[in-house]
């Protein structure tokens, strides 16, 4: 089952997993950001009219896939604030 | 509504309680709910035919009030919307320009029968006006005026009509006063007044309105267009009457409403059970420091049914607070467009849908907390987000998956003060709805749609720019889509407006700025895609400048930068806008205000564009150089205008190294 852009949930194993590179990234009942590199990133540091760092009061936390390093997400969010657990599917109820 | 107090939290169902009994309401009796619910349904035929011309009405109405509306939000934004209700207010058919009040305008309804049901009555040829944004709309500036449908003593419907009229006479023009402190700060508000009795215009009450307003002429276009819009659909309705029999028609109204939760809770249960999450932020009260007001939404699906619950800061002291109609708007715009778009809008697609919000947050504001901006957007963003990731659990909605796109701003908005043809006036410009639509996936729309529409209005278009200078004391220097606001990702947001306006032909003139998004991004873009950039030198206004004689020499500025030296050589000041700013006086042929939206979120890493799309986002000024090579990793070669594959490679190599280098698992653990 696709869960999002860049990736997949395995029915069977119920493993999370890369759709470009084919890394399994951790078990479905997990949230995935906590398995996959993330960067702390100034929004001044990404080109662009963005809050510059003197009074910004977000940051960008980039999640990066383990295997093929594709960006798998921008979290806009407090600089100390842990992954956002964002995709949480029931595993034992799938679609009809 | 019921509500059920669950911890600090409130649970809106969307169920109100109603009177069990039949009840006499002066032009006719008021049918029980259970009357309602008894009416024999009509075969599928008969159905499709009666529920297409219902629909048709609504929309003739709708175009109607287009027709002879003169304002620029209404007539080119589109935020205009007529819908036909059941007897107690229950939305059956809607034509809505403006998905705001897909779910709001029903409160207006059960205010004016519980309210005035007995005294004086509703009687037919009866037009009820209301804009109180605590009973069922978003602020004063959505102002609805509805009427009942009789037959043989009963009432069978409702027509409601709505405009967003930007004179409200509030202590700033244009309606949406940043200075406010208060809901008695934001104008006039009217609560369910009979504009038309019995069929007559009641002139006193319309006086009331005239009187209270800085520009009665565009404010009677408005309610002249929403009565218009009711006469047009009441002749079609009661065509309709008698051509297929008032029990047939108000069956319908009700069958309608069934077939719409049908279909929403159909959907539903084809996707997976879930729960997904997204956080979103403002980032301005009343200054003098900026503050953070967050945003979080948790929304789980179970089976056919939908619960969204929502944390929230608490209310603000400035305008961007929402009353709980004003959320539910705001709620819908996502709803009605991302989830169920292909479902009838109105009450039925509600029914599987409860909301928890935090009593006395911003999304659930105090009464008299002021609230004419309701600039909570994050949480149509929010909840657009979470549809996204939803609909990736069944590929028959892939092509539906949209990043959202509510904005962020540094724009000049409202103006007020005296129009070139000598008249008191104030309004909105209408770039605010020129604003980029989110990007989709493969499967969709792939890129967003530059200067596509505002999310809540997406019928919406601008005015010509000749048509804004003829309306309006301004001159444009220019109006275009703004450099690198598009969203950067594999599939890139649509990119949003920027112009600069100058006034003109008036010796007073006042401007107010929107400001959202200069502390921190609103909200974020999905699935690997960076948020959205403001166009460099987007909100500000350089003062003191001589454009009588540049204009005389035949130029017209075209940039910021210009405009920045012109400021140095007539000794003017530029004065930069961070944060959103009360109508302040702007000098004829000499005060510039910049202003610019960002764009709309992407989708997807931006190494994963094609660098042939890069080219073209070049050749059509989306994207600079700098950003095709900084955030995507694409170099262009500036002798042939080419895409050197070569050196692309070796960026984009570069870009991913440093994402090994600097990337560790949270918690520290690399």
């Amino acid at each position: 089952m696709r869960i999002h852009y860049y990736l997949d949930l395995d029915e069977k194993t119920q493993k999370i997993k890369c759709r470009k590179c084919g890394k399994e990234i951790c078990h479905g009942s997990e949230n995935y950001k906590l398995h996959v590199p993330r960067a702390d990133v100034y929004p001044d540091e990404v080109y662009g009219v963005r809050p510059p760092r003197e009074t910004a009061m977000v940051i960008y936390h980039e999640y990066y896939c383990p295997g093929c390093y594709t960006m798998l997400d921008v979290e806009v969010s407090e600089p100390d604030a842990p992954p956002l657990w964002d995709i949480q599917i029931a595993l034992s109820k799938h679609s009809e | 509504m019921t509500t059920l107090v669950a911890g600090e939290k409130v649970l809106y169902t969307y169920d109100p309680p109603l009177e069990g009994k039949r009840t006499f309401i002066g032009g006719g009796w008021l049918p029980s709910r259970e009357e309602v619910a008894s009416y024999k349904k009509l075969s599928p035929v008969d159905f499709e035919i009666l529920s297409y011309r219902m629909n048709s009405i609504a929309n003739e109405a709708r175009q109607a009030i287009l027709r002879v509306s003169g304002s620029a939000v209404v007539a080119e934004g589109g935020e205009a919307l007529f819908a036909v209700y059941d007897p107690h207010g229950f939305t059956s058919s809607l034509a809505c320009g403006l998905l705001l009040h897909t779910a709001g305008t029903q409160g207006n309804i059960r205010e004016v029968l519980d309210v005035q049901g007995k005294m004086p009555g509703v009687y037919d040829g009866d037009i009820f006006m209301l804009n109180e944004p605590s009973v069922g709309g978003f602020h004063a500036c959505d102002q609805w005026t509805g009427t009942p449908i009789f037959h043989d003593g009963e009432l069978i419907a409702w027509l409601g009509s709505l405009t967003h009229t930007s004179e409200t006479g509030a202590i700033e023009p244009g309606g949406m006063p940043a200075s406010a402190r208060s809901l008695l700060d934001e104008g006039y508000r009217v609560q369910g007044i009979k504009v038309q009795e019995r069929g007559q215009i009641n002139r006193a009450a319309i006086n009331c309105l005239l009187r209270s307003t800085r520009d009665p002429a565009y404010y009677v276009l408005d309610l002249r267009a929403r009565i218009a819009g009711l006469n047009v659909a009441k002749e079609r309705f009661q065509t309709l009457i008698k051509r297929y029999g008032a029990d047939r028609v108000r069956a319908c109204i009700e069958q309608n409403i069934d077939y719409g939760e049908e279909m929403a809770r159909a959907k539903l249960r084809s996707l997976a059970d879930g729960t997904w999450r997204m956080v979103c932020y403002m980032d301005w009260d009343v200054g003098p420091k900026p503050k953070l007001i967050k945003i979080s939404l948790r929304m789980t699906k179970q089976g056919d049914e939908l619960t969204l619950d929502f944390d929230a800061t608490g209310p603000n002291a400035n305008y961007y607070n929402c009353y709980i109609n004003g959320t539910f708007g705001l709620i819908y715009v996502a709803i009605a467009s991302q989830l169920f778009w292909e479902t009838p809008g109105n009450w039925g697609y509600i029914r599987p849908i409860k909301t928890y919000i935090p009593q006395n947050c911003c999304l659930n504001a105090p009464y008299m907390t002021p609230v004419s901006l309701c600039a909570a957007f994050p949480v149509t963003e929010a909840v657009t987000a979470c549809i996204a990731k939803m609909l990736y659990t069944n590929p028959k909605y892939w092509q539906d998956i949209n990043a959202p796109w509510q904005r962020n701003s540094r724009s000049g908005v409202f103006w007020g003060g005296l129009s070139q043809h000598g008249y008191p006036s104030g309004a909105a410009f209408s770039e605010s709805w020129a604003v980029g639509t989110g990007a989709g996936i493969d499967e969709g729309r792939g890129d967003g749609c530059d200067t596509g529409g505002m999310m809540m209005t997406v019928e919406s278009s601008i005015s010509d720019v000749e048509m804004m200078e003829l309306q309006a004391p301004f001159l444009y220097l220019w109006r275009r889509e703004g450099l690198d606001t598009a969203g950067a990702g594999r599939w890139r947001g649509g990119a949003s407006v920027s112009y600069a306006t100058v006034p003109h032909n008036s010796p007073h003139v006042l401007l107010g700025f929107t400001s959202i998004g200069n502390f921190a991004d609103p909200t974020q873009s999905l699935d690997g895609a960076y948020p959205p950039a403001f166009e460099a030198g987007g909100g500000e206004i350089v003062r003191g400048l001589n454009l009588t004689e540049v204009f005389q020499k035949g130029k017209v500025p075209q940039s910021s930068q210009e405009l920045h030296k012109l400021a140095e050589q007539s000794r003017g000041k530029i004065e930069l806008v961070r944060t959103p700013l009360p109508a302040t006086p702007m000098a004829t042929d000499r005060d510039v205000a910049v202003s610019s939206f960002g764009g709309a979120k992407g989708m997807g890493d931006p190494l994963d564009r094609e660098p042939e799309r890069i080219l073209a986002d070049i050749d059509n000024k989306v994207y600079s150089l700098e950003m095709a090579r900084r955030v995507f990793g694409v170099v262009i070669d500036l002798k042939t205008m080419k895409v050197d594959l070569k050196a692309t490679e070796a960026v984009r190599n570069e870009i991913k190294a440093n994402r090994r280098k600097k990337g560790a698992i949270w918690g520290g653990k690399k």
